[in-house]
């Protein structure tokens, strides 16, 4: 708390950290190293589906000697699985949970740390044995895991099926059961801290909406993540100990039913969290408070809700019952209902404010416009008889990545510009950002827009040539357009990590308020120092009062400052 | 700069709308329907489209006028309004109208796809998937498939055009999907069940496609339908079962 | 640097990425097998004459040739295969005469095959690690699924039909989704690569027995080689007319001869009830573990087929199934009885008993399939 404190050493300032901010900053620096991984894996599956069969750059040679540096099918395969795997379970989930929920929740609440910052320390040191365990698969025998991040039985449990079966795959589930425990370990955590440690006067209806949005992804991932890590066990066991829950025999779409009922609260996992960053940016950088506070909340959590209820969705063609597929039907487009209302709330925030447009409120902008794209595209796949046409297509991909890529990511941008100066003391640089958004806006659509056009002409996900099918042979042009633009969205994402290595030397230095916002994480020091807050806070008014007055600037802080004169 | 932000975000809007204008322009976009599913799936991809379409516009047309508007940056008065019911009521009524609507409309599509169990009896043939090829087992000149005189076709499955056709869906391994792009038709094939489809084809040859990742040939695992007029078609189920019973080669091609 | 020059050196960088871009091609060599290369250790001079000469004359995969058949096998097909071809090719908007070049039927290997069955045809590609049974190493010369006898090499047509019906139950899958060219293509490329280590093979073997090897001694052993492939039509097993009738009196004559180890004898290895566990196939090991008795000729454990399954590789046909036990497998152990003489030299079984032994084999999965 004070200076006074012995500094601790370096091992338990960087490594075994207990402070939340650190655990926090690693969550964010692991899921970035992660990202080239997952990063490199799409660019990889881009080359191949625009340059079907020929020698892939760079790596080509070294990995595929036997075939003159031509990547092979079973390579593919490995390909989209380490990707779909590595972004969902190390980069997105670790990034929205891990560092916005570790780094944001104590500073918003008020609160010097969190409640279980051994439970923390342990959540973030679950990660990398569960990377490695990811990585193992590479040198196990047959390669890494090649069934698809979704890994339906039987494909996935047989050890014959596929390339990675004989090893692999047993190190994927041991990955992903180890990365669902840190993930349950850092819910338990967010929801003590948010339920048991805010400070005085801090209502619930005072709570800024990033913390609504990460209290309810941490409930979803309390739920959910039990039954993926049961499910888990069970392949595990039907492929160690030779048991049958997954095998013809016994009940191949059991998996499905228990990785979807997480799989798919893990979709707003990773998009409540963007939402509530947005709509606090919209508000900071728009100067205005959220219109309608209230049904914002009421929607986040009856998107959390029906979550729970719409899995089914995924498994329209899997041969289950006709009948419970029309009930997931009508939950599904009733989930579209709160998604779009929060939309909504988005842009009359915008009516009758004052924009600044600065990187992060243009990345706030962006969300909007990607995700209402994204959730539109999921109405086909909400429609039964549409989705026996596009289930498993592109359309599926173009969806999914809009409202991950779009929506997610696009949050996350938001959030480090946003939150860059608290965690640094430093501004990055405003004119790098704007011109990192403006190609990445533009970029992303250049991916993932023209796949639903070729999704709707019936191009399946998933299959390493898609032209050998002469329905498809005429799609390799607008594939050839959407991986130049991969190429070039990926390389614009250099502009980022420039601005970081700029703006960490040489950045504008700030004071804790340099968006003169309101919530509570902008009462501490940037950065803040060890225990956050060096003086008492009570909590005297939501986070959302921006009017200009005669005396100040236009914004009323959440809290006044108890010993201040 | 609010202008040049609000352009970006139209041109946005404007690669996006154009983006469904002038995919079917060029062949980015539904392939020719042939089955009896195709047309009430299409008139359902467009409906939602336009629906989609609308929503789009509107949503981003608010955004890219607010955006011109409210960019100044100055110090003014902001709307204090935090909510305003009215408004809400009809962001949430009007959508709800329309997702309901949507949600009621295509359940008769439905039905007609999945509970319209077509006559029992056998199937005209089971489809065989397996690492990563398609079998068709016919069931010969007995009738009854599960037969010695069953007969075995690779590749193609052939059956009558204009007619009611039931396929009966077996896996040898993992899960599969016979997907049909021009009959809107898929359905996953589990292995340790039969599940049986339906369609209604026009004459001629189409891709089946495996639509459910079965491994690292799943991308090959390529198959045929060939619909036949109905004197065709029985005139070639003859000539199959006959060469059941002769030595001559067959290529089939 | 400055933050401006590295903007621009960023944006320069876009355009050109885009733009007029060629994928490399692959890199790859044919060279020698590891065997020719084991056994002419001690001889260097002969290990690079033999690959000047294999080169000289087989070329590259980058510029295939096929010295008996310069222009690929277009001559050689039948009148029926010539007409569905022509057929089409013309719906397809081609010449009717259209047909690919060996470097086109080298690509279209490269590209379909080379992943499982190696680029030099050596069934050592990078996918055959995870496949079982093992793709074929085609250097031998021996092909399983044939209509022929006498362990012939295979017919034109024995290879266009393993290509287009595949060979069920394996990862050779069907590719009748490919042109007619296309496959006559790939078993020109598919022969090509047989003779070319089948050549190779006896060179080094002639080396190794007479220390002879130069470019006339090379062209004979083409020439050998050659012929083998050119008696197969010979050796085809053909059936006139109408097959005897599937019946239970024949079925029940089928399981004598099934049972009978002077004739049939197929119990010895498949088993009473066709399961593929007779007790000639598998063996008890040095540590008392049971395992496969017999290795096939590329040195892989073989198991019998389970006949209850109803999955034939060589096709479903009784016409297939006669001629598999007319001739045996080729590279295998199973041995054909279609012309094993009796004591008297008459034939041992009676064409008639061949029938009734297929239609019990083709009966066996009824009812004990899935």
């Amino acid at each position: 708390m004070s200076d006074s404190q012995a500094k601790p050493g370096w091992f338990s300032s960087y490594v075994w950290s207990l402070d939340h901010k650190t655990i926090g900053i690693q969550f964010l620096v692991f899921s970035m190293l992660m990202l080239v991984f997952g990063l490199a894996s799409s660019l990889a599956i881009r080359w191949q589906l625009a340059w079907p069969w020929t020698q892939m750059p760079v790596v080509g040679r070294a990995l595929f000697p036997e075939t003159g540096g031509v990547p092979t099918p079973e390579f593919y395969t490995v390909l989209f699985t380490i990707h779909g795997s590595v972004m969902i379970f190390f980069v997105v989930i670790p990034l929205l949970t891990g560092w916005l929920g570790n780094y944001l929740i104590p500073l918003m609440i008020g609160a010097g740390d969190m409640a279980f910052p051994r439970l923390n320390a342990l959540s973030f040191w679950l990660m990398p044995p569960a990377a490695i365990a990811m990585l193992a698969g590479f040198w196990s025998e047959g390669g890494a895991a090649s069934a698809g991040w979704t890994a339906y039985p039987p494909l996935s449990t047989s050890v014959t099926t596929t390339a990675g079966g004989a090893g692999g795959q047993t190190w994927w589930l041991v990955s992903i059961t180890l990365s669902g425990i840190a993930s349950t370990l850092g819910a338990i955590n967010y929801i003590t801290t948010i339920v048991k440690l805010r400070a005085p006067g801090l209502d619930w209806f005072r709570l800024p909406l990033t913390v609504w949005a990460l209290f309810i992804a941490a409930i979803l991932q309390l739920a959910g993540l039990p039954v993926l890590t049961a499910g888990g066990l069970m392949q595990l066991s039907d492929r160690l100990f030779e048991t049958q829950f997954f095998s013809a025999q016994g009940a191949p779409i059991l998996w499905q039913h228990l990785f979807w009922f997480y799989g798919h609260p893990a979709v707003y996992v990773v998009i409540l969290p963007a939402m509530g960053v947005v709509s606090d940016v919209l508000s900071v950088h728009a100067r205005k408070g959220v219109f309608g506070y209230r049904p914002m909340v009421y929607s986040m959590l009856a998107i959390a809700g029906l979550g729970f209820l719409v899995w089914g969705h995924h498994m329209f063609v899997s041969g289950m019952n006709p009948s419970i597929a029309l009930a997931f039907q009508i939950s599904t487009t009733l989930i579209a209902l709160p998604a779009g209302v929060t939309v909504c709330h988005g842009l009359a925030t915008l009516w009758g404010s004052r924009i600044r447009f600065t990187a992060a409120m243009l990345f706030a902008l962006g969300f909007v416009a990607l995700f209402v794209t994204g959730g539109l595209s999921g109405l086909w796949l909400t429609s039964t008889p549409v989705d026996v046409y596009v289930h498993d297509t592109y359309v599926v991909v173009g969806h999914f990545h809009y409202i991950v890529f779009g929506g997610s990511v696009f949050g996350l941008f938001a959030a480090f510009y946003h939150w860059f100066p608290k965690m640094t003391g430093r501004m990055m640089h405003e004119g790098l950002g704007k011109l990192h958004f403006a190609g990445t806006f533009i970029l992303t659509s250049g991916v993932f827009l023209l796949m639903h056009q070729i999704g709707i002409a019936g191009m399946l996900r998933r299959t390493a040539d898609p032209y050998v099918y002469e329905s498809f042979a005429h799609l390799r042009e607008p594939n050839l357009l959407i991986t130049v633009s991969a190429i070039l969205l990926a390389l614009w994402q250099l502009l980022f990590f420039v601005n970081i290595a700029w703006s960490l030397r040489a950045g504008r230095r700030v004071g804790a308020n340099p968006w003169q916002a309101n919530s509570l994480e902008w009462e501490a020091a940037s950065p803040p120092g060890h225990g956050n807050f060096s003086r008492a806070l009570v909590v005297e008014a939501g986070p959302y009062e921006y009017q200009p007055s005669r005396t100040e600037g236009d914004n009323r802080p959440q809290a006044r400052t108890i010993s201040a004169p | 700069m609010r202008r040049v932000w609000a352009l970006l975000f139209a041109a946005f809007a404007a690669l996006v709308v154009a983006s469904f204008v002038h995919a079917p322009e060029r062949g980015w976009w539904l392939p020719e329907g042939k089955s009896s599913f195709a047309p009430s799936t299409d008139a359902l991809i467009r409906t939602i489209l336009w629906v989609m379409g609308a929503f789009f516009v509107l949503t981003l047309g608010l955004l890219v006028l607010f955006i011109w508007r409210q960019g100044d940056g100055s110090n003014a008065a902001r709307s204090d309004k935090s909510s305003d019911h009215r408004l809400e009521l009809i962001w949430t009524v009007v959508p709800a109208g329309v997702l309901v609507w949507l949600a009621l409309t295509q359940m008769d599509e439905w039905k007609a796809m999945k509970f319209s169990t077509p006559g029992a009896g056998e199937p005209i043939a089971e489809v065989w998937a397996s690492q990563f090829d398609w079998r068709m087992r016919h069931p010969g000149a007995d009738g009854r498939l599960g037969s010695a005189d069953d007969w075995e076709s690779p590749y193609e499955v052939v059956v009558p055009a204009g007619e009611e056709v039931r396929l009966r869906l077996r896996s040898r391994d993992v899960i599969h999907s016979f997907f049909v792009p021009a009959f809107r038709l898929k359905q996953d094939i589990v292995p340790g069940r039969a599940i049986s489809v339906w369609f209604t084809a026009e004459a001629g040859e189409y891709d089946l496609v495996c639509a459910e990742l079965c491994g690292w040939g799943h991308y090959k695992m390529a198959g045929r339908v060939r619909v036949l007029p109905p004197e065709e078609y029985q005139a070639f189920v003859q000539r199959q079962n006959a060469l059941q019973l002769s030595g001559a080669e067959v290529s089939g091609r | 640097m400055s933050l401006r020059s590295v903007l621009l050196a960023l944006v320069g960088l876009l355009p050109a990425a885009g733009c007029g871009f060629q994928p490399g091609a692959a890199e790859l060599a044919w060279g020698l097998s590891a065997k020719s290369r084991e056994e002419l250790a001690e001889a260097p001079q002969a290990q690079s004459e033999l690959a000047r000469l294999l080169e000289q004359n087989f070329g590259t995969p980058a510029d295939p040739r096929f010295p008996p058949a310069p222009q690929g096998g277009l001559a050689e097909l039948k009148p029926e295969r010539r007409a569905a071809l022509e057929r089409d090719n013309q719906t397809r908007g081609l010449a009717a005469d259209h047909y690919p070049t060996p470097l086109e039927s080298a690509e279209l290997y490269r590209v379909h095959c080379l992943h499982c069955h190696g680029a030099a045809g050596a069934g050592d590609g990078p996918t055959a690690a995870s496949i079982n049974p093992k793709p074929r190493d085609f250097r031998k010369g021996i092909f399983k699924w044939a209509a022929v006898k006498d362990k012939a090499r295979p017919r034109r047509e024995d290879l266009t039909t393993i290509l287009e019906n595949g060979v069920y139950g394996t990862a050779m899958h069907s590719f009748a989704r490919l042109p007619v060219a296309e496959i006559e293509g790939l078993a020109d490329h598919v022969r090509l690569l047989s003779v070319r280590g089948e050549v190779e093979t006896l060179a080094v073997n002639h080396f190794k027995e007479e220390d002879e090897l130069d470019e006339e001694l090379f062209g004979e052993h083409i020439d050998t080689v050659w012929s083998r492939w050119q008696r197969a039509e010979s050796k085809f097993i053909a059936w006139e007319g109408e097959i005897p009738s599937d019946s239970p009196a024949m079925r029940a004559r089928g399981r004598e001869l099934y049972l009978d180890a002077r004739k049939g004898n197929c119990v010895q290895c498949h088993g009473d009830a066709g399961k593929g566990d007779g007790p000639a196939a598998w063996k008890i090991n040095a540590k008392g573990k049971k395992e496969l008795a017999y290795l096939d000729d590329w040195g892989f454990p073989i198991q019998p087929r389970d006949l209850t399954q109803g999955i034939y590789r060589g096709g479903a046909r009784p016409i297939d199934i006669y001629r598999r036990i007319y001739a045996g497998i080729n590279g295998g152990p199973m041995p054909g009885i279609g012309e094993t003489k009796n004591s008297q030299g008459g034939p041992l079984v009676s064409s008639d008993d061949l029938w009734a032994l297929v239609h019990y084999v083709r009966s066996i999965p009824e009812g004990a399939g899935p």
